[in-house]
């Protein structure tokens, strides 16, 4: 019986050792790759009329919705994880049923059929870390077509990419330097103030004021659970008591129930900025362009 | 033997449970997802075998029945702790493969702490397992240091079961399966703590004194012990842990043969130099206290059918077999061999010659191996005329029972017919 257990220490050490110094060579030879931002630049530099670009849009992400061509949205990234396929510890089924769509219930539950991310267990934060190793970018972003193809032995180098290229971490900074689309108006800014907002008063041009924010939810027209009238009711007025109770008339949060997480994480896409926030002229006219990252995670998760 | 059919289906259960939670061809379709799943059921049998492995070191007295003895108890803890140590070992070997296929990066933090805390539990039980196994293996230290070590594998013990509740696996999604590795790790922990409490905080042994030490030779004493309250009953044969309360002895308990029978009163040890702490012995006093944990053992001639009997002691083996003779009725057919390097080492040979004088049916043969040569299978055949239909017991150096046990059974003996000690552990 020692010898059983001489054996598997023996096995159990050259194997550990192996794989620890091989992933840390691993790990010293992407330290000396281009460096994380200089790949993100120059997927940048490529967003010209000449150079192909892909806008990472849900449009975009259908296209890939097959396991030999898999793109998926968590949280507000977009992820090529094709290459994955068969290293998944949930197996592949589970994993091709989200390809193409927004998988961040999915991910958040380890179920593919979840609607929310409450529930169910989320992946550990390893996982998260080898995910990392599969992003292309933020949703709506425009990335150089020839980024798409970079494999995913970068790795290392996206994963702290979007520390170092400032993408926003937080709803603020909305105004920093991501290209947002690809539909350029040429910058005028505005001030986001009361009366700013109430020029945008009817449903084919709606903002809202919740919760000290502002949202231009113009094109989320016909989607509204709760239909339009309820809904343009409130276009160009503070509406965070109407949004809580679900009540366009009311005038305290108190009553009634307030809108779901789910409902607040769709919100999100529409946010243009704070009160009395200025923001340039563009972040107004394109609509639904502007992702502001959601809390959840958030850009420390992925730093390693 | 039944009992370790037990144990094989005690470790196999959440197999069973394992493999009802999925189709098992989802289970094995490629590379990744088999070293998975064979990580996955070495990690599940290895933490049943562990839990088993823990009820097995609490000495307790159904075991000692149903192992036919407690020393064939520790040599299967032993045996189990081995398979069961190997298996946790390869647990996170096949499970790394799925890492490996993606990148040696993602591998390699696999096998780094502080990644994940569940994970992290496994390494930390795991590493603390590598250590104690290397504490009985391979780094030899004094027996009282290597027991008070091997105590923390409860430790070891407790973080891998943290790790199994934590981690997200099949024991998280399947309640089952989550209940039944509880049960068994709370079972194991609760016999652990059990022992700990009667070690520590209560006494359920048998409250001695010593009352004379008489050296027997130059290496061999004999320690004579006075009940001070009630009397331990055994049977001749057995042996018993003992704890000597003195300032000059460690506190740890120790197994001995009993070498009175019990028919005395006083209980009485017989134990040999070897230079650890058995030298320490010679520290004791009389009117030190001794605590005694017993009887167990199941080593004894009445614990056999047959009445025709071969005896063969190999130095201090000689202790249960003195005992057994002091208590042997005049029914049973007796060849006893006593085996020692020379004359000079034997202890006891006046009584034992003075039962073979009394009872016709015990034959005492003293054999000196300086004059005779080791003594083997065949020569004790001739000398008893045969060995077909008895019953065989022995008690010595392992590797002197190892060659006659072999050397028996190339002449045709049952196996189930010869008896034997480990004095191993």
């Amino acid at each position: 019986m020692k010898k059983l257990s001489t054996i598997s220490l023996f096995v159990f050490g050259v194997v550990v050792i192996a794989i620890l110094t091989a992933g840390l060579v691993f790990y010293q030879n992407n330290k000396n790759a281009p460096s994380s931002s200089a790949l993100v630049k120059n997927a940048i530099d490529k967003i010209n009329p000449n150079g192909g670009t892909v806008t990472l849009d849900m449009t975009e992400i259908a296209k890939h919705n097959k396991s030999s061509n898999c793109w998926m949205l968590i949280s507000g990234n977009v992820y090529d994880i094709t290459s994955f396929f068969g290293s998944h510890p949930g197996g592949n089924s589970v994993m091709a049923a989200t390809c193409g769509t927004d998988a961040t219930d999915a991910y958040m539950t380890k179920d593919p059929n979840a609607k929310t991310t409450s529930g169910g267990q989320d992946h550990s934060s390893r996982a998260k870390t080898m995910l990392a190793d599969y992003y292309l970018g933020k949703l709506n972003e425009v990335i150089g077509s020839t980024k798409v193809n970079i494999p995913s032995s970068t790795s290392g180098a996206s994963t702290s990419s979007q520390t170092s290229t400032g993408v926003p971490s937080n709803t603020t900074s909305v105004k920093s330097n991501t290209v947002i689309n690809s539909n350029v108006v040429p910058a005028s800014n505005i001030t986001l103030t009361l009366s700013e907002i109430s020029k945008h008063n009817k449903s084919s041009d709606c903002f809202l004021l919740i919760s000290g924010k502002v949202y231009n939810i113009t094109s989320f027209f016909g989607s509204h659970p709760g239909g339009n009238s309820v809904m343009a009711a409130t276009c160009g007025t503070d509406a965070t008591a109407a949004y809580m109770t679900k009540d366009p008339n009311a005038t305290t949060s108190g009553s009634r129930s307030s809108h779901s997480s789910n409902a607040t994480g769709m919100l999100v896409s529409y946010y243009i900025g704070d009160l009395n926030q200025t923001i340039g002229q563009q972040k107004v006219t394109s609509t639904n362009a502007v992702v502001a990252p959601t809390t959840r995670g958030g850009d420390n998760e992925w730093d390693d | 033997m039944i009992t370790m059919n037990i144990i094989v289906i005690l470790s196999i259960i959440p197999v069973i449970i394992w493999a009802f939670m999925a189709p098992l061809a989802s289970r094995f379709t490629d590379l990744g997802t088999v070293t998975t799943s064979i990580g996955q059921i070495f990690g599940l049998v290895g933490m049943s075998l562990f839990s088993i492995n823990l009820i097995l070191a609490g000495r307790l007295k159904f075991l000692d029945k149903y192992f036919n003895g407690l020393d064939k108890v520790y040599a299967n803890h032993s045996k189990i702790g081995a398979i069961s140590f190997s298996m946790l070992l390869f647990h996170p070997l096949f499970l790394v493969v799925q890492y490996l296929l993606t990148s040696t990066k993602a591998a390699a933090m696999f096998f780094v702490p502080g990644n994940d805390v569940p994970v992290t539990w496994g390494i930390i039980s795991l590493g603390l397992m590598i250590l104690l196994i290397g504490f009985t293996f391979y780094i030899k230290l004094k027996y009282n240091v290597w027991k008070f070590s091997h105590k923390f594998m409860t430790g070891a013990f407790f973080l891998a079961v943290v790790h199994t509740m934590l981690i997200s696996s099949d024991v998280s999604r399947n309640i089952m399966l989550r209940y039944y590795i509880l049960l068994l790790a709370g079972a194991g922990l609760f016999v652990v703590v059990r022992k700990a409490y009667f070690d520590y905080f209560a006494n359920n042994k048998f409250n001695y004194k010593v009352v004379n030490i008489k050296p027997l030779n130059k290496d061999i004493i004999e320690i004579e012990m006075e009940p001070l309250k009630e009397r331990m009953i055994f049977t001749s044969g057995q042996f018993s842990f003992f704890t000597f309360l003195s300032n000059g002895v460690s506190s740890e308990s120790h197994p001995f043969s009993l070498s009175s029978s019990n028919n005395e009163n006083n209980l009485k040890i017989t134990v040999k130099n070897l230079g650890d702490y058995t030298g320490l012995l010679n520290n004791l006093r009389p009117e030190d206290g001794v605590l005694i944990d017993g009887p167990y053992g199941h080593f004894s001639y009445v614990n056999v059918k047959s009445k025709n009997q071969i005896w063969i002691a190999g130095g201090i083996g000689i202790t249960p077999f003195f005992s057994m003779a002091k208590s042997l009725a005049n029914d049973y057919n007796i060849d006893f061999y006593y085996s020692v390097k020379e004359e000079g080492e034997a202890v006891y040979t006046k009584e034992l010659q003075d039962i073979s004088v009394k009872n016709p049916n015990f034959k005492f043969n003293l054999w000196s191996a300086k004059d005779k040569g080791y003594i083997n299978g065949g020569v004790v055949a001739n000398l008893s005329g045969g060995v077909g239909d008895k019953d065989i017991f022995l008690c010595g150096p392992p590797m002197l029972m190892e060659s006659l046990k072999n050397q028996f059974v190339s002449l045709g003996v049952d196996i189930n017919k010869i008896h034997y000690e480990n004095f191993s552990f």
